[in-house]
């Protein structure tokens, strides 16, 4: 490595503009999706870019790698050492690319080739760069999967055969084959586990005070920034609106988006000890209320049988994903569910919508055993529960408007009124998730909703049956920090004086404990810890709660001043 | 080793397919009404002594169980009955027709797969432009023909330019090695260009989807950020995942070409296992109709297993 020109600049983006034509001929627009961002790092500089989605922060640092498709139009400067790389377009950039500016990406899994093995991929990196091939390349792949702590064996694995955390680490390793100075990372932890998240950010924190490297770390959590960054930079709507020390941006934020984002980002600790309204119903009304009430609940997926099993007549062995769960949800009441990938919490939540059949155990909804019935009992109950799904892009037919889609379960149900009578369910089911006017929303086809939006359609279509039982699968993990909020705010009113209870899987605590009455901690199958918020989250009994807690990322820079994550 | 247990899964499945096809086989031409006997001794002052014969010589007189076991013995053995058109064994008539077959087949399949892949990738690369507008608008017009109709209009066109009918000209007795080569060659220029014309098309048209799938997908951009050259990155990156879709297309289509050959065979008169099955139906030539329908389906369900493997060798995420 050589030393920079500048040793306290080696990455600069002056002024830098993006435009994205869209269409040909007369119909051609075009977007202004960047405007004149400037950011500046140093050696060893770790900056945040936070955004939402559209916030122009990816398209910043693809410019930066100059990876834009050909429909973008670039201005500006991209300086590094100095000089500025993108003058003379791909001639220019790509020397440096992956050399000097390398880039982790942000799914693991779709951005490492599944045909080839990691080793392969890191090596390759080498070669065409012409820094290292065959038996040296092979050593430095080792010397790499060692840095961010892979076994060796994993070179010669697939990246389906590793874990999330693992796959990253291994993008990480790739991105460092080159050894550049300037690291650009987009939303790396975004897929990942709050565990497996601190430990990524920990690498990357440790990698970049150990060389020396500048990190722009692209994220839409204020947390993630605080706890791993010195300098933050706010994007809203393609504009830099405000950077600074990350002390400052919490503290003193002078944008009043940057006070709303750090307003959205939920405290886990002032939210679990603030008073609710809930508490003061009585828990022992609560009891006789039980809607749902799951007991000793146990579910597996059978190993499909090998030839070997045949012939010596074994028997499948089972996976257990749901073992000996125990629940209850009250009429009114909100129970969060909270847990890792891979810790049963969505195979338990199929269970009691009946969708998967327990091996032991009872669920009791209304007072009812539902965990027996078959498929054709089960119809007339699917009033009663309801599900809201992870994404909102997926869970709705494209092709519906939104009127069909609110329309379709009452067909279902043959709930037959007439064509008045069906408009005024719909309108009121559109009124609860407050999307009113309804005239305004009823002809639209999802494409035409923003994402709060489609999931409060997607909300409204499961209220127009009028459940007694909510499931909500993540229901706003793939909305933005600003939505989240509201679609949250509007789950809380929608069962606090009304006779709906409400499940709700995820795996953020901090959501959990901003708006449920009772938290489930879930893991590996088991729960091994339930109970009020404020004894959850202030006093916490499981060895895996106080990890889950502890690797929350504070959006207060100071909160993990004593802990070498921060 | 992961392949192993694999491997022999597949060639398990394979055997298992290949029995259950015997037993369907002898089963099938029992249920028929009339037995050959009855068919045979269909002549005028036919004995009930004769019959008894026949009935004796063709072991129908044994146990439904008995003669199962006989058939498979005897096809196990290679003799799958006397052809009533020729008297001769149906399984020389078969090795006959499938050695006819499979070159012309062979030629065709692989030409159409190169032009297809070649095809198919320039135009998902230049997406837009004027070889993916060219290309595919002539494979979906190729796609549109009836193979009988462009077989037709191929012969029209070249009749008297090159040889219309047979695998070789009859008269030319005792050319040196080579002339008869090149006589042999210039008889499957056009069979295997209807083949060709017909089959490119569908190849075209779905490598160019896998590929743009492809090319849209995370890896490579990472790829390109990587600094992978434009032609390492298709042929290193793309091509190898794009590929996966098309090996399983391609295996399923080579089963049933054989037996889509039989209309290029009977317009070119191409003494293949498809003009042969043809015959055979026109004559109710029905040991060499069963033999056919045997050979058929082991070819298919040995182009699927080849398949299999294939795609095993290039997806690491097939474990089981």
């Amino acid at each position: 490595m050589t030393a920079p020109a500048n040793p306290e600049r080696v990455l600069a983006i002056n002024d830098l503009n993006v435009w994205f034509n869209t269409g040909r001929g007369a119909a051609q627009t075009t977007s202004h999706v960047v405007r004149g961002v400037t950011l500046n790092l140093a050696p060893g500089d770790r900056l945040g870019l936070v955004g939402e989605s559209g916030s122009g922060k990816t398209t910043t640092i693809l410019a930066a790698m100059g990876l834009l498709p050909s429909s973008a139009e670039v201005a500006g400067q991209i300086l590094l050492n100095d000089r500025d790389i993108l003058r003379g377009g791909e001639q220019t950039v790509a020397p440096h690319r992956w050399k000097d500016i390398s880039m982790v990406f942000q799914g693991a899994m779709s951005a490492l080739n599944p045909v080839r093995t990691i080793g392969w991929q890191i090596a390759e990196a080498m070669q065409i760069h012409g820094i290292a091939k065959g038996e040296d390349a092979r050593h430095r792949v080792a010397g790499l999967l060692d840095l961010v702590g892979i076994r060796q064996t994993g070179a010669s694995q697939y990246p389906h055969q590793m874990s999330g955390g693992m796959r990253q680490r291994a993008m990480i390793a790739m991105a460092l084959a080159c050894e550049p100075r300037v690291l650009l990372a987009d939303e790396p932890t975004t897929a990942l586990d709050v565990i497996v998240q601190r430990q990524i950010l920990q690498l990357l924190v440790d990698l970049s005070e150990r060389l020396n490297l500048a990190l722009i770390l692209v994220t839409h959590d204020l947390g993630v920034v605080a706890q791993t960054c010195q300098h933050g930079a706010v994007m809203l709507d393609g504009e830099v609106v405000e950077q600074g020390p990350v002390s400052d941006l919490y503290r003193q934020p002078r944008h009043p988006y940057t006070r709303r984002l750090f307003e959205a980002a939920p405290d886990i600790r002032a939210a679990a000890t603030r008073p609710r309204a809930a508490a003061d119903t009585d828990p022992r009304q609560l009891k006789a209320d039980r809607l749902l009430s799951v007991n000793g609940l146990t579910v597996s997926y059978l190993r499909s049988r090998t030839f070997k099993d045949y012939f010596r007549g074994r028997h499948q062995d089972a996976l257990i994903a749901v073992n000996d769960f125990s629940l209850t949800v009250a009429r009114g009441e909100m129970v969060a569910l909270v847990g890792g990938s891979g810790s049963g919490k969505t195979t338990a939540l199929q269970a009691i919508l009946g969708m998967v059949r327990p091996v032991r155990g009872s669920i009791l909804l209304n007072g009812r055993d539902v965990s027996t019935l078959g498929h054709r009992q089960w119809r007339p109950l699917r009033r009663q529960v309801q599900m809201i799904y992870q994404d909102p892009y997926e869970a709705l037919d494209l092709r519906f408007r939104v009127r069909s889609t609110l329309e379709e379960p009452l067909w279902a149900h043959g709930i037959r009124t007439s064509a008045k009578e069906r408009e005024a369910l719909v309108a009121e089911a559109l009124d609860r998730v407050e999307l009113s006017p309804a005239d305004q929303y009823l002809n639209r086809f999802p494409h035409e909703l923003s994402g709060g939006q489609r999931q409060r359609v997607a909300i409204a279509a499961s209220l127009v049956l009028r459940p007694h039982l909510l499931l909500a699968d993540e229901p706003v993990s793939m909305l933005d920090v600003s939505v989240r909020n509201g679609v949250l705010q509007l789950l809380d009113r929608l069962r606090s004086g009304s006779e709906m209870g409400i499940l709700m899987v995820t795996h953020d605590l901090s959501t959990a404990a901003a708006y449920a009455d009772r938290i489930v901690v879930m893991n590996k199958g088991r729960i091994v810890e339930q109970g009020g918020i404020a004894e959850v989250v202030t006093r916490p009994r499981d060895a895996y709660t106080k990890a889950l807690l502890a690797s929350i990322p504070d959006p207060d820079p100071e909160a993990g001043k004593g802990d070498p994550a921060g | 080793m992961r392949s192993a247990p694999y491997v022999w899964k597949r060639v398990g499945f394979a055997l298992l397919t290949v029995y259950v096809s015997l037993t369907f086989n002898f089963l099938l031409f029992r249920v028929l009404p009339g037995s050959p006997v009855s068919r045979i001794s269909r002549v005028p002052n036919a004995s009930s002594e004769l019959k008894d014969a026949l009935i004796a010589q063709f072991g129908l007189d044994k146990s439904l169980g008995e003669q199962y076991l006989l058939y498979l013995q005897q096809t196990l053995h290679g003799n799958l009955g006397i052809s009533y058109a020729n008297r001769q064994p149906v399984i020389d008539n078969l090795v006959v027709a499938f050695s006819n077959t499979i070159p012309m087949v062979m030629t065709g399949t692989v030409l159409a797969l190169v032009i297809g892949i070649v095809l198919g990738v320039a135009s998902a690369v230049r997406r837009g432009g004027y070889i993916d507008h060219l290309g595919t608008n002539i494979a979906v017009l190729f796609y549109a023909f009836p193979t009988q109709f462009l077989g037709m209009m191929i012969l029209i066109f070249f009749a008297g330019t090159l040889p219309s009918a047979g695998m070789s000209d009859p008269f030319a007795i005792g050319g040196s090695g080579w002339e008869n080569l090149v006589d042999r060659i210039r008889h499957m220029i056009l069979p295997v260009l209807t083949l060709v014309l017909t089959l490119f098309a569908e190849n075209v048209l779905i490598v160019r989807s896998a590929m743009l799938e492809t090319l849209g997908e995370d890896y490579i951009l990472t790829a390109r950020a990587k600094g992978v050259s434009r032609r390492r990155l298709i042929r290193a990156h793309a091509l190898p995942n794009a590929l996966l879709p098309i090996v399983t297309l391609v295996a399923m289509s080579l089963g049933t070409i054989v037996t889509g050959a039989i209309l290029i065979e009977v317009i070119f008169s191409w003494p293949g296992i498809g003009r042969t099955l043809y015959m055979a139906v026109l004559k109710r030539d029905y040991p060499m109709l069963q033999g056919g329908f045997l050979a058929i389906t082991i070819v298919v369900i040995a182009f699927n297993l080849v398949a299999d493997l294939i795609y095993f060798k290039l997806d690491p995420r097939i474990t089981s």
